[in-house]
């Protein structure tokens, strides 16, 4: 029973965090080369509701790997990084970006692991210019 | 009716939507002078709102003439899932001291600043607002060039802090509230009220052997004034134990409460029962105010009276000191009204009034005492006794606050097995002398077999005083396999929306209610069910609650309404209710391992 029980722990702490891009301009050009988006979440301190997407809706495995199967995910700072004229009324704000970075989506505010799920569903890709 | 609220939240929850309330909408901050030189600054907040208590400041710019004294607020910090947040529109009071060359008039930009966020999951940034005011100085106080205005402000916080211990913070608050608001006559009447009802609780029961028994060795002709007199002395002593010490405390600033709840005072108070209830069982006598007496008797013809009244006085001066823990609510409150307002008159007179309110009771039984209290021996022994054994009780009570849980069943394991014996439940019953002694005998026997369970359950590892066997039926589970253990899985009663959870909060009012929102999707809630739930002593504690799982795996609009009713984003969240309402500051959010939720509802 211990056993499963460790086992079950360890699968557990292998759901980890999105691998987030780095910067803005890293995040775009990983998503030129992988033929993706970039999610952009916009941050800050003093945030619960940040805190909330961060540790409990992309603890969740499944739905980090829907995120990556499409989107380079890129975490921002709304005061201590160079958000690029990227519009919010409060954090946290989603952009789901095309690699040009031209903005597909825009969701506000908190989200759970279901709701996230199927707002990802809704959001296509543009057909990229160089597609065959 | 339920079903119409159930149907309204709905509908507001589905108007509601992601849309979010704009910064302007959300806070509304404006101020005035009143008074002339202070300032009464309101932060309007937008629906479910609320402003982080940490980024809400006051600050001037531009003015060296003038420095923010103090800022009052009024309201009070809640705990919303670890950050202390005003879920209200705030009012806060802000006074100001002068330097010597400031002007009749000065004229203050006054920054307040503040951030919070919408329940509905959506964070504001920092932000300010200025407001350009003209300040009256002539009664403001000089800046005291020893005591900075930043370390006035943070002296304030401190005592606003010290009244918000764990659970217990708001009986407290009310009572500093009661004293700052009412008039003279309205708080020695609350605190006279608070004393009587602290006097129903078992905190007076050391009291009446002591009082009774102080009586009694007074001789046998004992008249219903002389009782009566006696326990007013008693009483008086008692209140004037407590005003002494509590203005004291209030004055150097201490927190009694916070005092009082270490292990040395806890530790040394329960040293006191034990002493007490040894010498109820005759196995000695208490030592000075017997000494005292005698010592006095022989001063004065007149002395053997008045010794006694001195016995009793110190009696009661110091029972006010045994029983202290007990009464942390309506101490601390005047302790924290004395610290913050230096009205140290006013709060020693509300204690005084508490203690004598108290000590309602006493007056009463010693009243009585000269008609209807029993010669020393016969069942007055019996009697004196059972008090010594409930002041064991008390005594083994209070350690359990600083004793590992085991330890504290071990104590009460002990506890009933020497009751069992001292009761004659292994000797004979006297043929012909049933009645009376065969009702004891039974209890005795009673006592005995709770006494060993608990020994044994101690022994096992249980901390469950309910449920002291615990742990062996816990192993026979596991021994009998998958099947076993499956059905072992912690029993919720699984419901999907808010007329669901009322029906339940309605029909338990006298229970703890566990309410936990899990769903399959999310992977905390399973790290708790399958490893923090799955924990035998966590298991056993939980059975103690009436457990409810608001299942909210297909997020459907009355599962959203219920997540959104407790302002939470989404599952994992464990919420508490008593009698109908959420316990404050009890809620869990996120993955917790065994050792620390068992902790968490221990406290509950």
């Amino acid at each position: 029973m211990r056993t499963l029980l460790l086992l079950f722990t360890f699968m557990v702490s292998l759901s980890a965090d999105p691998k987030w891009a780095p910067g803005y301009e890293q995040a775009f050009a990983l998503a030129k080369a992988e033929q993706k988006g970039v999610m952009v979440m916009l941050t800050q301190d003093n945030c619960k509701a940040c805190w909330y997407m961060e540790n409990i809706v992309f603890e969740d495995e499944l739905l980090v790997e829907k995120i990556e199967r499409s989107f380079v995910p890129l975490s921002l700072d709304v005061h201590d990084d160079d958000i690029h004229g990227l519009d919010y009324s409060g954090t946290p704000t989603f952009y789901f970006l095309s690699a040009e970075e031209k903005v597909i989506k825009r969701l506000d505010g908190v989200y759970n692991i279901k709701e996230m799920t199927a707002a990802l569903l809704k959001i296509a890709l543009p057909k990229r210019e160089d597609d065959q | 009716m339920k079903k119409i609220i159930a149907l309204l939240l709905l509908t507001i929850a589905l108007f509601a939507g992601n849309k979010f309330l704009m910064p302007d909408e959300a806070f509304m901050p404006s101020a005035e002078v009143v008074d002339g030189d202070t300032v009464v600054a309101t932060m309007k907040l937008g629906e479910k709102i609320y402003v982080y208590k940490e980024k809400f400041d006051f600050t001037l710019k531009e003015n060296s003439a003038l420095k923010i004294a103090k800022i009052e607020i009024a309201n009070k910090a809640e705990d919303h899932d670890g950050e202390m947040v005003y879920m209200e529109d705030i009012k806060a009071k802000i006074s100001f001291a002068k330097s010597s060359s400031a002007a009749a008039q000065e004229k203050v930009l006054l920054v307040m600043h503040y951030q919070g966020c919408s329940e509905a999951g959506l964070c504001y940034e920092p932000s300010e607002k200025v407001f350009e005011l003209e300040i009256a100085t002539a009664s403001l106080p000089l800046i005291s060039t020893e005591t900075p205005s930043d370390e006035i402000k943070k002296d304030e916080v401190a005592v606003e802090d010290a009244a918000k211990d764990e659970f217990g913070a708001s009986e407290t608050d009310e009572i500093v509230a009661a004293l700052k608001g009412g008039s003279v006559l309205t708080i020695l009447a609350v605190f006279f009220g608070i004393g009587v009802v602290l006097s129903l609780t078992p905190c007076i029961f050391p009291m009446i052997p002591i009082l009774s028994s102080i009586i009694v060795s007074q001789g046998e002709d004992i008249s219903a004034k002389r009782g009566f007199t006696l326990s007013l002395v008693y009483v008086l002593a008692m209140a004037f134990a407590y005003s002494i010490a509590g203005v004291l405390a209030g004055v150097f600033g201490e927190n009694l409460q916070v005092l009082l709840q270490n292990e040395w005072a806890i530790g040394g108070f329960a040293l006191v029962f034990i002493a007490l209830a040894f010498s109820m069982f005759g196995f000695y006598e208490i030592g000075l105010p017997a000494s005292w007496q005698s010592k006095l008797s022989s001063a004065s013809d007149s002395a053997s009276s008045k010794g006694g009244f001195v016995g009793v006085a110190v009696m009661g001066f110091l029972s006010a000191l045994i029983v202290g823990p007990c009464v942390a609510p309506g101490l601390a409150g005047a302790l924290i009204y004395i610290g913050q307002t230096g009205d140290a008159l006013l709060g020693g007179v509300a204690l005084f009034v508490m203690s004598i309110g108290m000590g309602l009771p006493l007056l009463l039984i010693g009243a009585g005492a000269g008609k209807f209290m029993p010669r020393p021996g016969g069942w007055m022994d019996t009697l004196t006794h059972v008090f010594g054994a409930v002041m064991l009780a008390i005594a083994i009570w209070m350690l359990s606050r600083i004793l590992p849980d085991m330890v504290t069943m071990m104590l009460w394991a002990i506890f009933f097995i020497f009751s069992a014996v001292y009761m004659g439940a292994f000797e004979p019953l006297e043929a012909g002398k049933r009645g009376w002694n065969a009702l004891v005998k039974a209890i005795g026997v009673l006592f005995m077999i709770y006494g060993v369970l608990l020994f044994s359950g101690a022994l096992s590892g249980s901390t469950s005083m309910l449920t002291p066997l615990d742990q062996f039926t816990n192993k026979a589970a596991v021994v009998e396999g998958s099947s076993a253990l499956k059905s072992a899985k912690t029993p919720f009663q699984i419901i999907h929306s808010s007329a669901e959870l009322d029906a339940i909060l309605a029909a338990n009012p006298d229970k703890t209610v566990m309410l936990d929102f899990a769903a399959e999707w999310c992977s905390s809630c399973k790290e708790m069910e399958h490893i923090t739930f799955a924990d035998a002593a966590v298991k056993a504690k939980m059975g103690e609650f009436v457990l409810v799982q608001a299942d909210v795996t297909d997020n459907t609009d009355e599962e959203r309404a219920l997540t959104k009713r407790f302002g939470l984003f989404g599952p994992p969240g464990i919420l508490f209710f008593k009698q109908n309402r959420e316990i404050k500051n009890a809620r869990i959010i996120g993955y917790q391992p065994p050792e620390k939720f068992l902790a968490h509802i221990k406290k509950l």
